[in-house]
């Protein structure tokens, strides 16, 4: 039996189901994307923020605008308007005191550090500063949590001691194989 | 023109098609091309050729074995010649071409967002800007204070993506003490 395969489907049928296909294809790809997105922007913010020392606790709400920044409740009752500038910077505006925050300025006044961190010197440094900020940044976003910090000591082997607000205490330091590892420290 | 011919044809303009699409959404774009819209380009790219392969009267001779087969080299060539020359860029220059290969990546990575991202430019840019006051003769802060900003920098960095992305982890922790050389190096320093 000969099959002429023109006359089955010609080339213009063959590029119309073609094409047809390579729509539906990359209609769901884009819409899975999309869903995808939805998810991880959530978490792309929350990172950010708490990155930036920011005690946000979760996002509650969160609402994208036209001009593509964000408006963000957090679940510890922080609004804040986040975007990226046109210079390709990260701008965080507290929607509750108005203070826009842009760039390389560290945030110390929403780093949580409780008056006792404060007292240990009559003004905290520029370093102690970024130093709680980054500790504050790997303990909540190992999924632990620290409402604010009161004590910072260094060890021997560079790691550090936490002390947090209502007695949770952490260990962190970097294990042999590199990873980075937060031991909870019980209180007795 | 046999059936061969037209497929060997076919299947390297396609390759062409998508690499190059793919340079160019790179050049535009300065992200890798979603691999569909790759596999796109070199579809469409295929429909065009078979057809014109069927109207194009082309001798036997043109397209004898050797022929084919040199086509084919040339563009292996061109692939690699075009692939390896970041690379060789990268040597050319006088840091190591680890660490720019590890801000590739940072940059490419999918297990991080944007907005995470550009919090980390933030960090970095500040610490940078203490040790640059630090190499000016500014104290504080010493290099025992940029020590363990660095370090703990490098372990806010670990913790978001060792676990999802271990290659990368792997990655900053590797070199992790090859650039501190460079940081604080006051000559060294200024290659960054």
């Amino acid at each position: 039996m000969k099959i002429t395969v023109n006359k089955i489907i010609d080339i213009q049928q063959y590029v119309t189901l073609y094409l047809s296909v390579l729509m539906i294809v990359y209609s769901t790809a884009v819409f899975s994307q999309e869903e995808d997105n939805e998810v991880s922007i959530i978490d792309d913010i929350y990172t950010a923020l708490t990155l930036q020392g920011i005690d946000c606790d979760g996002i509650s709400e969160i609402e994208q605008n036209e001009d593509d920044s964000y408006d963000v409740v957090c679940e510890s009752g922080g609004q804040f308007i986040i975007s990226q500038t046109k210079n390709g910077i990260l701008s965080v505006v507290d929607q509750i005191t108005g203070v826009i925050r842009k760039g390389i300025e560290i945030f110390i006044d929403v780093i949580p550090m409780t008056d006792q961190l404060f007292q240990q010197s009559d003004e905290i440094s520029e370093h102690d500063a970024e130093v709680a900020r980054s500790l504050f940044s790997i303990i909540e976003l190992s999924g632990n949590t620290c409402e604010s910090i009161t004590a910072v000591v260094s060890d021997i082997d560079g790691g550090h001691v936490v002390s947090c607000a209502r007695n949770n205490n952490y260990r962190i330091f970097t294990g042999e194989d590199g990873l980075v590892e937060i031991e909870a420290i019980i209180s007795e | 023109m046999s059936l061969w011919q037209k497929l060997v044809i076919t299947i390297l303009t396609m390759l062409v098609a998508g690499f190059v699409a793919g340079l160019i959404w790179g050049n535009i774009f300065d992200v890798t091309m979603p691999s569909y819209l790759a596999g796109m380009a070199g579809g469409l790219a295929a429909i065009l050729i078979w057809e014109l392969l069927k109207k194009v009267v082309i001798r036997e001779s043109m397209l004898s074995k050797w022929s084919l087969s040199f086509m084919l080299i040339t563009i292996i060539a061109l692939y690699f010649i075009v692939g390896v020359q970041p690379d060789a860029l990268a040597d050319s220059g006088s840091i190591d071409p680890r660490i720019n290969n590890l801000y590739e990546h940072l940059g490419q990575t999918k297990s991080i967002g944007i907005f995470t991202k550009l919090s980390i430019k933030n960090n970095t840019a500040r610490l940078n800007k203490s040790f640059a006051a630090h190499h000016q003769g500014k104290r504080p802060p010493n290099i025992k204070e940029l020590r363990e900003r660095y370090d703990l920098m490098v372990q806010e960095m670990m913790i978001l993506v060792q676990g999802k992305d271990p290659e990368l982890a792997r990655e900053i922790y590797e070199v992790r003490l090859l650039l501190w050389s460079y940081l604080s190096d006051p000559e060294k320093y200024k290659l960054i």
